[in-house]
């Protein structure tokens, strides 16, 4: 049973990887906003559909259905941001709340009805190859390369949020708002950032997504709620913790699977979040909304 | 407040005037229901079948339809699970007055759907729903597919007579995959076969690459799938490549172009046991029409839903228009079309109809002559 157990780990590493980058706009959003997007999975779906379509239907290279995906979840984004999430922000967090998951149904289903519920696959003229790895591991071209860039951009806004000055306006507003606000910083402009920013990424990991397994309407919701656990265990200020336990989640599901049975799959997530509530008390993100901007 | 009073009760009374009474049973129409997965994961289902029922509808029309009365078709979408199945027939009962309906598409609705039509009396015939299961789930339950009782016979022996000792089993924790893995492992172990372990997983799963890495570490001689169509390709392409060599047995949904598309290379050489295609004159002329109307060649619930109609119209020729007299009639029936024989027994089964080996071979669903062997 042993020799499972690389292969294993790199599958879920790799699952993971997904997972975090998914996690990294939710995490984006809520410690800027104190909003949890639920939004967000909708993005990610807007972008295996955008892969499948430009890809598999149109014929698009990869590199410019990319440009493309990163456009349309830049675009989206901004949308719910300016036309769900901004007249209701004064409200409260449990109306953003609502309006959160009114788009994300909204979402799903104009795709359902556009695209029908099926689930929609590249053409199988277009398969991966298969690498190789060190004990008798193997992936698949795809998969290295979601990894990869994956973890650049993780690394990459990570590295902008702590360097960048554009980071430090965004951690100011995440700290304090009000005082934020005194000190000159543009808060419009940066939630704006943090939305496209975690959009773009959220529909990037849905393309990723695509390459692999293709999209279907309702995708979104069981991987956006990974991402959201993951957010939660890691109190969601934090991303980089965020994205850490996406990646556990990711391996976690893959040894579950493989040690004990696969019924547990999806429940492992669950089992999760509820063992963090139960000892961390708090462990959920406080409900009240932080950043009141204009 | 008062005009609001006087537009509420108009309203109701319009209402009340709406009702269209007994409908399938009026001298002008036949209705017959139709509850069907037209859209979601096992969408294939239903839209073959209805293919295959529109097709049936418009020639028995074109002939003056049953006793002078035209047929109509009434579609509900059984969205694929057992709660849109009920909803769909539901609908056709209570709202639709059907008296029998076409359906359901995977044996969960089915199964799901049975204890409604069995309380209201009407009957339900599917075209594609295969679990053993259904033969007794009531009096009103036909099927025009045979039964995997007797795919789980034949999958086993096949793969007894490759010379395969040992197998792992990955199913679908549905209705149809509990039941065939269930008959197909009790077979396996009755023919002196070992199942080494049975790996469940969900509907619309996509990533089985921690499944195929744990089957093959079990070292199973060949890997049994009861996987639907499209997580069937992908179980199959990602257990190719990962390396997963040993050879893979699927059962009916993979012969659809479904588990082609996901599967892509991957599926050269898988095999799979499916309801046998009949090749008779009654096959080929309905062939010829659907080429001439679709300009595609039919599929095996396409032809399965084009015989449920016409099974259900040469019941009611003899003059039974209710759910009880439906029933007595098609216990009575005996239809040769493109399915090949349809007759039924007690059970509503259909007992003389068989399952065929198959293997896809260059992009195409033919049947298997050679001898298994990895790849």
């Amino acid at each position: 049973m042993i020799d499972q157990f690389p292969q294993l780990l790199v599958s879920g590493l790799l699952t993971g990887t997904v997972y975090g980058l998914v996690a990294v706009g939710y995490s984006l959003v809520y410690s800027v906003l104190g909003l949890v997007n639920f939004a967000h999975g909708a993005i990610v779906t807007l972008g295996a559909y955008t892969t499948v379509i430009l890809i598999g239907d149109a014929g698009w290279p990869i590199p410019a259905a990319a440009a493309a995906v990163v456009l349309i979840g830049v675009v989206a984004g901004l949308s719910i941001e300016q036309f769900a999430y901004r007249p209701v922000r004064a409200g409260g967090a449990v109306q953003s709340l609502i309006t959160a998951l009114g788009v994300y149904v909204v979402i799903e289903n104009f795709l359902a009805l556009v695209f029908g519920s099926d689930s929609k696959n590249l053409p199988s003229t277009m398969t991966a190859s298969v690498i190789m790895l060190p004990l008798g591991v193997r992936v698949t071209t795809v998969q290295l390369a979601t990894t990869v860039v994956g973890v650049l951009m993780m690394v990459g806004v990570q590295a902008m949020i702590s360097k960048a000055a554009v980071g430090r306006r965004l951690r100011a507003v995440a700290d304090d708002p009000g005082r934020a606000a005194s000190a000159g910083v543009n808060i419009g402009a940066v939630l704006r950032l943090t939305f496209g920013l975690g959009s773009a990424l959220g529909a990037l990991a849905g393309m990723f997504i695509a390459l692999d397994t293709g999209c279907n309407p309702y995708m979104g919701g069981i991987i956006g709620f990974k991402a959201f656990a993951a957010c939660a265990v890691a109190r969601s200020v934090n991303t980089q913790a965020a994205v850490a336990v996406a990646v556990c989640i990711g391996v976690a599901e893959s040894l579950v699977v493989g040690y004990l049975s696969s019924e547990y799959r999806n429940a492992i997530v669950l089992g999760v979040l509820t063992l963090m509530m139960l000892l961390g008390g708090g462990a959920l993100p406080t409900w009240e909304g932080r950043a009141r901007a204009p | 407040m008062r005009l609001r009073d006087v537009f509420v009760f108009l309203s109701l009374l319009l209402l009340a005037a709406c009702d269209g009474g007994d409908r399938s049973t009026s001298s002008e129409i036949i209705t017959i229901g139709a509850a069907l997965p037209l859209t979601g994961g096992t969408s294939y289902y239903g839209q073959d079948s209805k293919k295959g029922i529109d097709l049936a509808l418009d020639e028995i029309n074109g002939k003056g339809g049953i006793g002078g009365s035209q047929l109509k078709v009434i579609f509900e979408d059984s969205l694929g699970n057992g709660q849109g199945a009920v909803s769909a027939v539901r609908k056709l009962i209570d709202f639709e007055r059907v008296q029998v309906i076409i359906g359901c598409g995977t044996s969960t609705e089915t199964m799901a759907a049975a204890p409604v039509v069995e309380q209201a009396q009407r009957v339900l015939l599917s075209p594609v729903s295969s679990a053993a299961s259904l033969s007794t789930a009531g009096d009103y339950v036909f099927r025009t597919v045979p039964s995997d009782g007797q795919q789980a016979l034949d999958l086993a022996a096949w793969v007894r007579e490759a010379g395969i000792s040992k197998v792992a089993v990955i199913f679908v924790n549905q209705t149809w995959g509990n039941g065939l893995k269930d008959g197909f492992v009790e077979a396996f172990k009755a023919g002196g076969g070992e199942v080494l372990d049975a790996e469940a997983t969900e509907l619309g799963e996509t990533d089985f690459r921690a499944h195929v890495t744990k089957l093959a570490s079990l070292s199973p001689d060949a890997v049994i799938a009861v996987l639907y169509a499209k997580e069937g390709g992908l179980f199959v392409k990602q257990s190719r490549e990962l390396g997963a060599s040993s050879p893979i047995f699927g059962a009916d949904p993979w012969t659809k172009a479904d588990f082609l598309a996901t599967a892509g290379d991957a599926a050269e050489g898988i095999r799979f046991t499916t309801p046998a295609k009949y090749r008779g004159p009654e096959y080929d002329a309905f062939a010829k029409a659907y080429r001439t109307r679709y300009n595609a060649d039919p599929g095996i619930y396409d032809a399965h839903g084009y015989d449920a109609l016409n099974v259900i119209a040469a019941a009611m020729t003899s003059g039974a228009r209710t759910g009880p007299e439906i029933r007595q009639a098609l216990m009575g029936v005996s239809f040769r079309g493109a399915t090949g024989e349809t007759s039924f027994d007690v059970n509503g089964d259909v007992p003389t109809k068989g399952f065929a080996r198959m293997t896809w071979e260059g992009g195409h669903a033919v049947p298997a002559t050679k001898p298994p062997t990895s790849p």
